[in-house]
């Protein structure tokens, strides 16, 4: 009787989401931490916990359950962008010339090349060009939880920083566009490509003017209480969830808004670099819930025939190659450290979060070419995008040495 | 073990097999070959040069950034008459001036060094700073340079190699014999504790202020061979016995383990002054170099004085003043035994110095100088921003921003202003 108490009570906890959650974040750091004690990437806790726990695995952690939690991950994942734009350096990306130029080669570059290959593979223009532009971003959680994981720094991690700020933005530009695209073909579309451009502009307009508004608030709050450098994150963070919170109300664009308010806080606010120190814990611990997230959601089993998997890996390798030729633009790098960083920035973002999901495999109109291609290369950057770079970051030297 | 090294014609015979003197003292400051001291070579008496060893940043947030070599890489591909080097650490960078022989040159490459440093930096983005000592680095973050004579440093001090990621300012002043060498070496350390003084600039220590004007003057002391020239050493001769001897028992191999206030350079033929912090603002390392310059030709045609060996303590103590008040320090002279503000000691020694400088621009020099002093000195600029309300972070970033302006700077405006309104503060006649 006293087992059966017992036996219910633990499905109950089983059947709360966040103690499904919290369970599966348990298993990311116990397995992370065991990897990182042997000289591994910690982020590969996160995918084997949510290989084991999604999808692929048992089933506790899958896309119903991550539903639930779809408010906080759009949230999170409009904080990490706030965090890419912090680290742009806008003054550096047009000033050095040659190396802004080569990184805005190099998002370009990849968008176009992934797409014409998509369509000569038989994509439809309209799939190419979605995927084109999904595959210009470069996914920050993998870099950022890579360059802390490593404890790396110097110029590959910097310009690397910059590169995800960059593809990102470029990134968030090119899918408004195609997905206005996508929708003005849409059985059910209202209007014709203009509407649906300006659509989709206006919700990027809007997050702008959003985050224009709530960083004027923060620099006019930090001025009037003369706040001194220890107490500016807390009013930054009153701003950020302002943010959020008038991008939800108006549906604009709450990750270009963010991006936004962090490449504001960067460039116009010198004194505010005191806030990454402070969130650094919370911000790992961020990644690896993200990733696991993203890990639980990849079927290993829908990574099948021979045809997406071979285009998946030519676009995979394709976009570094794309990456490195851009970067021969420049002579301020060795041809070691150019190597590096184009597999450095090797993993990829996805449409919703820009953070990896199996989202557009369920996008109006996706074609089953596309989106198994599509699928495939998310497994193949949960898989093996941190661990390229990590082990790039290594190859370019920028590793803290351990003596 | 017997130390190599060229005596004039006398060469030993371990010395007339040796490599030629360039490589074997390569070698021996590499620690991979013997000891190995070099003739004193001549040089024309005034020229000076001068080192500066400035930090490599982070653009974000002005940590210290280890893209020393990816700035040599890219210095190294330009052409220019002045030398670019690494130092310990990979967020060092030393730059070193061609021989020099007034202010106004000084000036002028300083500026030229400014600039490209900053251009080569910025390309591969980092940012450049002046400084004795970085605000809040954390020692154990740094990362020894990869070259096998700072792999030997590091073998051979164990943390106190990491712990050197300080900054500094060296003047390289010419002497004409190895004699005057030694003679100016001894009466220039005296006055050692007015440069720590006027060049202080490092209140801030592993993300704390320290209370110090210049904590960056407390590292090297951690160094075996630290202090000053021992007082017995009076000639050449002298200083080749006791290279000898410590060589010896292994102690030394080269110059430069010799980590004194102010030493002999014998390859360059010239004394070196070791004690400064590196300026915030690079053109202030042109005055202090021509003040130091010009009180080295006046020992050198003065009658010689030397200091016993009771000086000892007040030298300490006065290094000890100097780092920790900056400007605002007494100088206990060794001579007299009279304590004297460092103001009026450096500003008594500009105006004497003045009278006799065959440097047309030395009046230049002098004001840049007597502005500082008026303001209250590098250091204070700093903890001013601390005392605003400025983290680590802030006062990093200020220390990079001063650099990055041309001489007309922030830092010299407020000095300027200061001083005028020290000026405006005082009595009427």
């Amino acid at each position: 009787m006293l087992m059966d108490d017992v036996l219910s009570k633990i499905q109950l906890l089983m059947l709360s989401p966040l103690a499904s959650i919290g369970a599966a974040l348990l298993l990311s750091q116990v397995i992370g931490v065991a990897l990182q004690r042997r000289g591994l990437p910690k982020l590969y806790g996160a995918v084997i916990a949510g290989l084991l726990l999604g999808t692929s695995g048992i089933g506790i952690v899958d896309a119903p359950l991550l539903a639930q939690f779809q408010e906080l991950l759009n949230a999170a994942s409009a904080l990490v962008l706030f965090e890419v734009g912090r680290k742009m350096d806008l003054g550096w990306l047009c000033r050095s010339r040659r190396q802004g130029m080569a990184l805005l080669v190099g998002c370009i570059g990849r968008g176009v090349s992934c797409a014409a290959v998509l369509w000569l593979a038989g994509a439809s223009a309209v799939e190419a060009a979605l995927i084109g532009s999904i595959l210009i971003a470069i996914n920050p959680v993998v870099y950022a939880s890579m360059t802390a994981d490593s404890d790396s720094s110097g110029v590959v991690t910097y310009a690397g920083a910059n590169a995800v700020g960059l593809s990102n933005l470029v990134g968030l530009l090119a899918l408004s566009a195609s997905l206005a695209w996508l929708h003005s073909r849409s059985q059910d579309a209202g209007g014709g490509l203009l509407e649906e451009l300006v659509k989709q502009g206006t919700k990027l307009v809007l997050g702008g003017l959003i985050a224009a508004f709530c960083y004027g608030s923060y620099a006019l709050a930090t001025r009037i209480a003369r706040a001194q450098a220890s107490v500016r994150p807390g009013i930054l963070l009153a701003t950020l969830l302002m943010d959020l919170g008038l991008c939800s109300v108006s549906s604009s664009s709450a990750l270009l808004s963010l991006l936004l308010m962090g490449l504001l806080l960067r460039n116009a606010e010198s004194r505010e670099n005191v806030f990454q120190a402070q969130i650094r814990t919370g911000q790992e611990i961020g990644y690896a819930l993200l990733f696991m997230m993203s890990a639980a959601l990849v079927d290993v089993r829908d990574v099948a025939g021979w045809a997406p998997v071979l285009l998946a890996v030519l676009l995979f390798a394709m976009r570094m190659g794309i990456t490195r030729l851009s970067l021969s633009v420049s002579d301020a790098w060795s041809s070691e450290k150019k190597n590096a960083m184009a597999i450095t920035l090797c993993s990829l973002a996805s449409v919703g979060s820009l953070v990896v999901d199996t989202s557009i495999a369920q996008t109006t109109g996706m074609s089953g070419l596309a989106a198994s291609v599509m699928g495939t290369l998310l497994a193949l950057n949960v898989l093996i995008a941190p661990g390229l770079t990590w082990w790039s970051l290594r190859l370019a030297g920028e590793v803290r040495e351990r003596e | 073990m017997r130390a190599k090294y060229g005596k004039g014609n006398d060469m030993t015979d371990i010395a007339m097999v040796a490599p030629p003197a360039e490589d074997a003292m390569a070698r021996a400051v590499a620690g991979e070959g013997p000891a190995f001291l070099p003739k004193f070579s001549q040089s024309a008496p005034g020229t000076m040069g001068i080192e500066l060893e400035l930090m490599v940043l982070d653009r974000l947030t002005f940590d210290l950034l280890p893209a020393a070599p990816d700035i040599l890489r890219l210095l190294n591909q330009t052409k220019r008459n002045w030398v670019a080097t690494p130092e310990i650490t990979t967020s060092m960078l030393e730059v070193a001036t061609s021989i020099l022989h007034n202010y106004g040159e000084a000036l002028a490459q300083i500026e030229e060094i400014r600039r490209t440093v900053l251009r080569a930096a910025f390309d591969v983005g980092a940012a450049i700073s002046g400084g004795g000592a970085h605000p809040f680095q954390r020692w154990n973050e740094q990362r020894i340079y990869p070259k096998e004579r700072y792999r030997e440093s590091a073998r051979k001090y164990g943390y106190l190699a990491k712990m050197f990621t300080v900054f500094g300012m060296h003047v390289h002043v010419g002497m004409p014999s190895a004699d005057d060498a030694i003679r100016v070496c001894s009466a220039l350390t005296q006055r050692a504790p007015l440069f720590i003084a006027l060049s202080a600039n490092s209140p801030c220590w592993q993300g704390e202020d320290s209370g110090f004007s210049s904590a960056r003057s407390n590292v090297v002391g951690a160094f075996p061979m630290s202090g000053t020239m021992p007082s017995h050493i009076r000639t050449w001769n002298d200083f080749v016995h006791h290279f000898d001897r410590l060589a010896a028992h292994g102690i030394v191999k080269s110059i430069k383990d010799f980590y004194w206030d102010v030493r002999p350079k014998p390859e360059y033929g010239t004394i070196e002054l070791r004690v400064l912090d590196t300026p915030l603002q690079p053109a202030y390392a042109a005055a202090f170099a021509s003040y130091a310059r010009e009180l080295c030709l006046e020992i050198l045609h003065s009658p010689t004085r030397w200091v016993d060996d009771g000086a000892r303590e007040l030298y300490t103590w006065n290094r000890f003043n100097a780092a920790k008040n900056g400007v605002d320090a007494q100088w206990i002279d060794p001579y007299s035994g009279r304590e004297h503000p460092v103001r009026e000691v450096v500003r008594s020694d500009l105006a004497r110095l003045a009278l006799r400088s065959a440097d047309p621009y030395f009046g230049a020099a002098r004001r840049v100088i007597e502005d500082l002093l008026d303001a209250g000195g590098q250091a204070r600029w700093l903890t001013e921003h601390i005392a605003e309300g400025a983290s680590m972070n802030d006062v990093a970033r200020a220390a990079s921003e001063a650099f990055e302006q041309p001489f007309e700077c922030s830092l010299q405006r407020w000095s300027i202003g200061k001083a005028q309104e020290a000026a405006d503060a005082r009595p009427a006649g």
